[in-house]
């Protein structure tokens, strides 16, 4: 068993779960799940581009927003938005401004790059808190729903359990995505110039545009799960651009490992549920939060994914 | 008459106030070794690392067959057919040494960078190829963090190869290698010159008079011998230089 065999293993898991959730809870709990699945589908996003593009990005926060408030204008005010068209080009509109944003950014690195990516999401934050656009700093409602519409048949997407069933389906396809790439060669790539970039120059590669690759996927999916929740909740604000999504996106790659694809997801899963739950106890949940990230980065400074590899034995060496 | 496929003219590299190339020309011959000597701090690898790409020349052109690449990046004369080992081993921790030279082979990139490494069996037939060279292929499956000393050195040396280049810098391929390791990078330095162009940065003397069809001296930046290795030998300037110090 190798770490890449308890991520598959820890996938696998994670979508007989979200197949399950709608049978076994309903109204709040199915919210509840949406909203984490979601989160789950940013952090992945994220998880890609810290990991193995090694690109520690504070700015992905404004990828959600931005696809939000694109998903917000393209909607019709008196009828459900067809889903699919808008999601594409909220994606698409996304990806673009993603491109200009790294193509300026990828050239700074280490400190530079997170302060690049902080100065673009807290101007992203402030476009639309301070402009007009899109409701100022009150933001803008989202009438309906979008509804899947397909050649001879429209699907409603209104009840809490389809909602969800769709929700983890586009994440599941977004996380298969960041699976398949973290393992092929361009995965590998990215690794290996993170590690040695000038072994992969003189390969004949380019650091920077295997990076940006990464970075405009990567912004694309976070896009994709900030269309969702705006779908969700049937409003937009400022707020979620904001450095603090962000930052709290990146707790969440970290505690769960950034070099594994479920470990993102894991760590979405986990903060969610504790802070839930805390909530409910006491109205100091934010220490219990506290203690646990610090517990956590104490025990298992690679993440939980890759803390629970560790009691699996390794027939040989395997590759990170 | 030899085909001349690289050319540096004139180049010099300064780091502030101190110049550490200084208006070196050089040619390289397809199928000729050209090997560059000289003290420590003469400015071998700085002229290397122009030749690479990775350093930019402070003044000077250089030409690979009929093209100026003189701003061209790394990446970009790597793709064109410069190889280029490193004086300190530059493996990719965390790979194993098959996984390592399999990324060499996939330059070109296109679809084959969205399958997985250990699926690409042309990658694989390659590199299996690269590291048989430097009889490297029992290692194979090994990470390469924990692959010895002289072995980083040949899975340098068959990644390069990986790349099939026409041109090969080669930054003191036998720096730290046992004896029998030296013999089987020479035999293998003898085997590649045949059809391709060699430039090699090398402390040991015998080696060097042993393979080079030309040799470069250089002192402070400046070359102040060129010529066949008999000339070297007669040549008084090299030998005050750095001959004069081995003893022979």
């Amino acid at each position: 068993m190798s770490k890449d065999h308890i991520d598959a293993g820890l996938l696998v898991a994670l979508a007989v779960l979200a197949l399950l959730v709608p049978y076994i809870w309903s109204g709040y709990e199915i919210k509840l799940a949406t909203t984490i699945t979601i989160q789950a589908g940013l952090a992945v996003a994220l998880g890609f581009v810290v990991g193995p593009a090694g690109l520690i990005s504070i700015g992905h926060a404004a990828f959600f927003g931005l696809a939000a408030y694109l998903f917000a204008m393209l909607a019709p005010a008196s009828e459900p938005a067809n889903l699919l068209n808008t999601l594409l080009l909220a994606v698409c509109g996304t990806a673009v401004c993603a491109a200009v944003v790294g193509a300026i950014s990828i050239r700074s690195r280490g400190l530079y790059f997170i302060l690049m990516t902080l100065a673009f999401g807290q101007l992203g934050y402030h476009f639309f808190h301070d402009t007009g656009i899109g409701g100022s700093a009150d933001g803008t409602y989202i009438y309906f729903r979008p509804e899947v519409r397909l050649p001879g048949l429209d699907i409603s997407l209104d009840g809490a359990a389809p909602f969800y069933q769709f929700v983890s389906l586009v994440v599941f396809a977004a996380v298969a995505l960041v699976w398949w790439l973290r393992r092929s060669a361009f995965g590998s790539l990215l690794v290996a110039a993170r590690d040695n970039e000038m072994r992969i120059r003189a390969f004949g590669y380019s650091p920077y545009a295997l990076r940006l690759v990464a970075f405009v996927i990567s912004a694309a999916i976070a896009g994709a799960m900030g269309y969702l929740s705006a779908a969700q909740h049937g409003f937009v604000a400022p707020e979620m651009l904001a450095w603090h999504n962000s930052a709290t996106a990146l707790v969440m790659v970290l505690i769960g490992g950034k070099d594994t694809t479920s470990g993102p997801a894991i760590g979405a899963i986990l903060l969610l549920l504790a802070e839930e739950l805390l909530q409910r106890a006491t109205e100091h949940w934010l220490v219990g939060i506290g203690l646990i990230i610090v517990v956590i980065v104490i025990a298992a400074p690679q993440g939980i994914v890759p803390y629970l590899a560790r009691f699996f034995p390794t027939r040989r060496a395997q590759h990170a | 008459m030899p085909r001349q496929v690289l050319q540096a003219s004139e180049l010099s590299k300064s780091f502030g106030g101190l110049v550490a190339v200084d208006r070196v020309n050089l040619e390289l011959n397809h199928a000729e070794v050209h090997a560059v000597i000289g003290p420590n701090g003469a400015g071998k690898t700085t002229l290397l690392s122009m030749l690479a790409g990775e350093l930019s020349p402070t003044a000077g052109r250089i030409r690979l067959e009929q093209q100026d690449v003189t701003h061209a990046g790394s990446a970009e004369r790597a793709r064109s057919g410069i190889g280029r080992t490193f004086q300190r081993s530059a493996v990719i921790p965390g790979f194993s040494t098959l996984d390592m030279v399999r990324l060499a082979t996939l330059n070109r990139g296109g679809l084959q960078l969205l399958q997985p490494l250990a699926n690409n069996k042309a990658a694989t037939a390659s590199a299996q190829r690269a590291l048989a060279r430097v009889d490297l292929n029992d290692r194979a499956d090994s990470v390469t963090d924990v692959l010895s000393h002289g072995e980083k050195r040949r899975l340098e040396i068959a990644a390069v190869l990986a790349l099939d280049p026409k041109i090969l810098l080669l930054d003191e391929p036998l720096a730290g290698l046992g004896p029998d390791e030296s013999r089987q990078v020479v035999a293998l330095i003898e085997d590649l010159r045949r059809d391709r162009a060699i430039l090699l940065i090398e402390h040991d003397v015998d080696v060097v008079f042993a393979l080079a069809d030309r040799i470069t001296v250089l002192d402070n930046g400046r070359v102040i011998a060129c010529g066949t290795p008999s000339d070297i030998r007669a040549s008084t300037a090299a030998r005050d230089a750095y001959l004069g110090l081995e003893p022979a």
